[in-house]
């Protein structure tokens, strides 16, 4: 067993035993299995991180898929300090996500979600670890179809058939551009991997300038920025928890991590004929989607538009092609993997208890639920950057970026959604814990222990990211040295 | 592709008797055989009549079980009639692996393309007699005899090596499929064979006009002769647009027959008046045919002309796709919709001949690629839908499928599966040969052709995408009835999904066999 056995296929081994344990079995200690090997998995990506060298901008390991065709060239398994803490991100929600399924009560077909959650944690984990633009392009397809499932089966209304088929073509509508580009690339390079995409001498300038607005839409839809940002709202409603949290968590994860791969090399000649258009776009979400925040009546509706103003928060760190833009947009995305994650977790047992996401129902929830009242609390103002938070880190360093580049429209913008920022979130806040209680809300009964350690464990991160954030941050510095 | 190493029997000698009745004796020996097999059980007289009455009948539904033990019978003789002639033809292919034979007036060949084509047709073939059992088909006796007169002249159709021959066994062809669209006589079903009998006669003239312009200028209609005849000729000027014209004629009798975009009007009407069985031979086994008619006519006659073919080619590939893609998204009819698809289809199978005037092989391949994929991608459609009770309402009216992902998640996996190998989403089959050809385009710098194949691509997934939501997301409780699931449907299911998501791993696999057959 070599080291890049261990690290690289380990963990999709587990998995796909894990998938046919379930199918063949299915009782109370499988699923105490399911989620002991899932924490496994998280542990090999911890220790992985003793093994990786953070101060070398190369990829440490790669392992031959020699059994795949050669579609576009050779194809490889990798790991780089880039991907690694996206794998890390993967590898810490879903032993969560299991565990919250568990604590969930037995309508739910408990055997088939699980399934679906592991064929979806091995497809993204696939997508975070190959070497190239085509299989890349592959396994986020992929994802499309257990996560329609995981709507389809475990989605609460009727509107679900509508965000199935929004979720499903404005992804397909981002792949359209993705293939033409993918095709380009090929044409020019001969092969699509991460790393002979760095050297820029074969590309004409005019390629560079095309294949920059082909990704740039291309990812922009899984971001999601603001013309092609609809299906996110929708599917985040219909979406059960876990569904939603691993939407916010980690898939709009792979738009972020597809630029930061793809465009910011591609682009980093011409990106300043386009910046503008570019931070037009992105400022007009973060406006749009903090105006859009405060006007919903649906508690998962609000925290979708929020994640659509932070994500476009990063981009515009990422888009300063800064080395303090691009670590603020990775710890950004980071923090918003784990802050989102928990306000959904959140509003998903809220759900169990009172089942109704309509905030204009719910008052004075402080007093039957004090437990839930304070974690809820405690992220909303996370969510709003309060210092001490993850977030604030990630925000204060795109900011910096932006004011060292002089781009002071973007500037302006982003401290400007900060106070859209607050406004959603104290409604968040003020609405559902405070006032007068209703009647029917009295009897409602407060965290389980189980509910209790998934909120502890998140808001642990955040706490501990919030106040040394040189963990990752120090790890992170080798980007500026790949750009 | 005209330096293939053939042994070449001449006439006039013993071998070229013996050769000649091996490979062409072969076909109609045992379809003699079968056709014994409906005056052989004296049970079938008894159940004529009962046969006869049915027609008056519920049509949809077959209650009598002795009739279906007689059609079992009947069909089954035509499965072994099949098997026998695969068995024997791979006999003659082990001892004349590429052969020529010239008779005195209908030259004769095998090659490892024919043998395999052959081959794929006969597997086809018998997937069908299962498709006639599992979909419970009233069969009449006549439609059977039409049904072997079918496969008989596509079978026939492969070893001709000159053009009478393959046009009379291709007349054969098209005449019991003209009868076999007529099914049970509903009006519409006889207006769709009237309209596909009309569009038929105007390809047959097409294309004895081609074979009256080779007879006439090189006094041969021997493929091999006149591929000799015609390179000789290219280096004359003036025989050029002569030649060119005269290949001209015989794509546009294949492209009527096919319905190919400019001649796609009579193909939605056609498929709508049949009934499911007919509608499955007529969309994926008479595409099979009429496509190895036109390789190999590429390959003999219009080698020479095809730079003058290219832009043919590239044209009415487009328009099919574009049209195929635009026109399924109002359908509600499937048979509609896989008629658009079928377009769409014959587009990209098209769209690799452009590059026949340089890489011949490599064109070829990837369009017979592409038909397989879609013949294989039908098969496991209609496989899955055979498990529903009322088939021909499901065939009728799109929005009669309801939600069987409760009643029957099986099933209903299946069908999304293959529908999604549809519309070529990654990992599963229908994707592969799709990639590989928008490369192919690309590199040899068609960008707006692979911008318009991308955009419509997103129409198909669409309508396909329909159908997925009136399977799996419809809210009605009212479920269709399905027929219960036997081991062996659950090993075909097996093979099926497995095919589709695994394929990734030897796809290249396949081409590479479908390139050294040429």
């Amino acid at each position: 067993m070599t080291v890049e056995f261990i690290f690289l296929i380990l963990p999709l081994v587990i998995l796909f035993f894990n998938i046919i344990l379930l199918i063949l079995f299915y009782n109370r200690i499988t699923v105490y299995i399911t989620f002991l090997l899932n924490l496994i998995i998280f542990f090999i990506y911890c220790v992985l991180s003793c093994y990786l060298n953070f101060s070398i901008a190369e990829i440490q390991y790669r392992l031959l898929l020699d059994f795949i065709p050669d579609y576009f060239g050779v194809h490889y398994l990798i790991i780089d300090s880039i991907s690694y803490f996206f794998l890390l991100l993967t590898g810490f929600l879903f032993p969560l996500c299991i565990f919250y399924i568990n604590l969930e009560n037995e309508r739910v077909n408990k055997k088939r979600s699980l399934i679906i959650l592991l064929l979806l944690e091995f497809f993204i984990i696939l997508c975070f670890s190959v070497s190239d633009f085509f299989l890349f392009y592959v396994f986020f397809e992929v994802l499309l179809i257990p996560m329609i499932f995981l709507i389809y089966f475990f989605g609460s209304r009727g509107r679900k058939v509508h965000s199935i088929y929004l979720f499903l073509f404005y992804t397909l509508v981002g792949s359209l551009f993705l293939l033409y580009s993918l095709l380009l690339l090929y044409k020019v390079y001969g092969n699509l991997e991460f790393i002979s995409v760095l050297d820029l001498s074969k590309l004409s300038v005019e390629e560079q300038k095309l294949l920059t607005l082909l990704l740039f839409f291309g990812f922009a839809v899984k971001i999601p920025v603001f013309p092609v940002h609809l299906w996110l709202p929708e599917a985040h409603v219909e979406a059960p928890t876990v569904g939603s949290v691993l939407l916010a968590g980690i898939l709009l994860k792979l738009g972020g991590y597809g630029m930061l791969r793809f465009l910011l090399p591609i682009s980093s000649y011409v990106l300043i004929e386009y910046k503008a258009f570019f931070i037009t776009l992105i400022s007009l979400s973060i406006l749009y989607g903090g105006l859009a925040a405060i006007r919903q009546v649906d508690l998962k509706k609000i925290i979708a538009y929020s994640s659509v103003v932070h994500m476009n928060i990063g981009l515009l760190g990422l888009f300063t092609q800064t080395s303090s833009g691009i670590i603020g947009f990775v710890f950004l995305m980071i923090s918003h993997g784990i802050i989102s994650s928990a306000l959904f977790f959140g509003v998903g047992m809220l759900y169990e208890r009172i089942h109704t996401k309509n905030i204009l129902y719910i008052q004075g929830l402080a007093r039957v639920m004090p437990k839930f009242s304070t974690f809820f609390l405690l992220f909303c103002l996370a969510n709003l950057s309060l210092p001490g938070t993850c977030n604030f880190i990630g925000e204060i360093l795109v900011f910096i970026s932006l004011g060292i580049e002089k781009s002071y429209f973007a500037l302006t913008i982003g401290v400007f959604s900060a106070f859209f920022c607050t406004l959603f979130c104290l409604i968040l806040i003020v609405k559902p814990l405070y006032g007068q209680i209703d009647k029917k809300f009295s009897v409602t009964y407060d965290l389980t222990n189980g509910e209790t350690f998934i909120m502890f464990i998140l808001f642990l991160y955040v706490i501990i990211f919030g106040l040394c954030p040189g963990f990752i941050i120090q790890n992170l510095e080798i980007i500026e040295y790949i750009y | 592709m005209n330096d293939k190493n053939y042994i070449i029997i001449t006439p006039n000698c013993e071998e070229a008797y013996l050769v000649s009745y091996y490979i062409a004796g072969i076909i109609p020996l045992f379809f003699f055989i079968f056709f014994l097999s409906f005056f052989l059980p004296a049970k079938a007289d008894k159940n004529f009549a009962n046969e006869m009455t049915l027609k008056s009948e519920n049509l949809n539904s077959f209650k009598d079980q002795n009739s279906i033990s007689l059609l079992k019978n009947r069909v089954g003789s035509l499965m072994y009639a099949l098997i026998f002639i695969g068995f024997l033809y791979t006999k003659v292919f082990q001892y004349y692996p590429m052969v020529i034979v010239f008779n005195e007036t209908t030259p004769l060949a095998l090659d490892p393309f024919i043998y395999y084509t052959l081959m794929f047709l006969i597997v086809s073939f018998l997937l069908l007699c299962q498709l006639i059992y599992r979909y419970k088909m009233n069969l009449k006796k006549e439609e059977l005899i039409y049904l072997s007169f079918f496969m008989f002249s596509a079978l026939i159709i492969l070893i001709q090596f000159n053009l009478i021959g393959i046009f009379m066994s291709l007349e054969l062809f098209s005449i019991s499929s003209y009868l076999l669209v007529t099914g049970l006589g509903r009006k519409v079903s006889i207006e769709a064979a009237i309209k596909y009998s009309l569009t038929g006669l105007l390809a047959t003239v097409f294309f004895l006009m081609g074979i009256t312009f080779c007879i006439v200028n090189y006094i041969s209609v021997n493929l091999h002769e006149l591929s000799i005849f015609m390179h000789y000729d290219s280096f004359d000027e003036n025989t050029i647009p002569y030649n060119a014209i005269c290949g001209l004629f015989f794509l546009i009798s294949l492209f009527l027959k096919l319905g190919v975009a400019p001649f796609h009007f009579w193909i939605i009407d056609v498929y709508k008046g049949t009934s499911p069985v007919t509608f499955i031979w007529l969309v994926t086994l008479s595409k099979v045919v009429l496509l190895f008619v036109l390789i190999t006519l590429l390959e003999h006659l219009l080698v020479e002309q095809s730079i003058y073919y290219e832009y043919i080619f590239l044209g009415l590939g487009l328009l099919s796709i574009i049209i195929g893609s635009m026109g399924g998204i109002r359908q509600s009819n499937l048979k509609g919709l896989l008629a658009y698809s079928s377009i769409v289809t014959l587009g990209f199978i098209l769209l690799p001949l452009t590059f026949y005037s340089e890489v011949p092989t490599t064109a070829v391949t990837l369009s017979i690629g592409y038909l397989v994929v879609y013949v294989f991608n039908l098969f496991s459609f209609f496989f899955f839908l055979s498990k529903f009770k009322d088939v021909s309402v499901i065939f009728n009216n799109l929005f009669e499928i309801k939600n069987i992902i409760r009643p029957n998640p099986i099933l209903a996996f299946g069908l999304i599966i293959s529908l999604f190998s549809f519309m070529g989403l990654p990992p599963l089959l229908g994707f592969y040969p799709k990639i590989i050809l928008l490369k192919a385009l690309f590199n040899c710098g068609y960008e707006i052709t692979v911008i318009l194949c991308i955009v419509c691509t997103l129409f198909t997934s669409f309508f396909y995408f329909l159908i997925i939501k009136q399977l799996t997301l419809s809210k009605t409780h009212t479920y269709l009835n399905y027929k219960p699931f036997t081991f062996i449907d659950y090993i075909i299911i097996a093979f099926l999904i497995f095919m589709n998501c695994f394929i990734f791993f030897f796809f290249y696999d396949i081409l590479d066999f479908i390139y050294t057959l040429f």
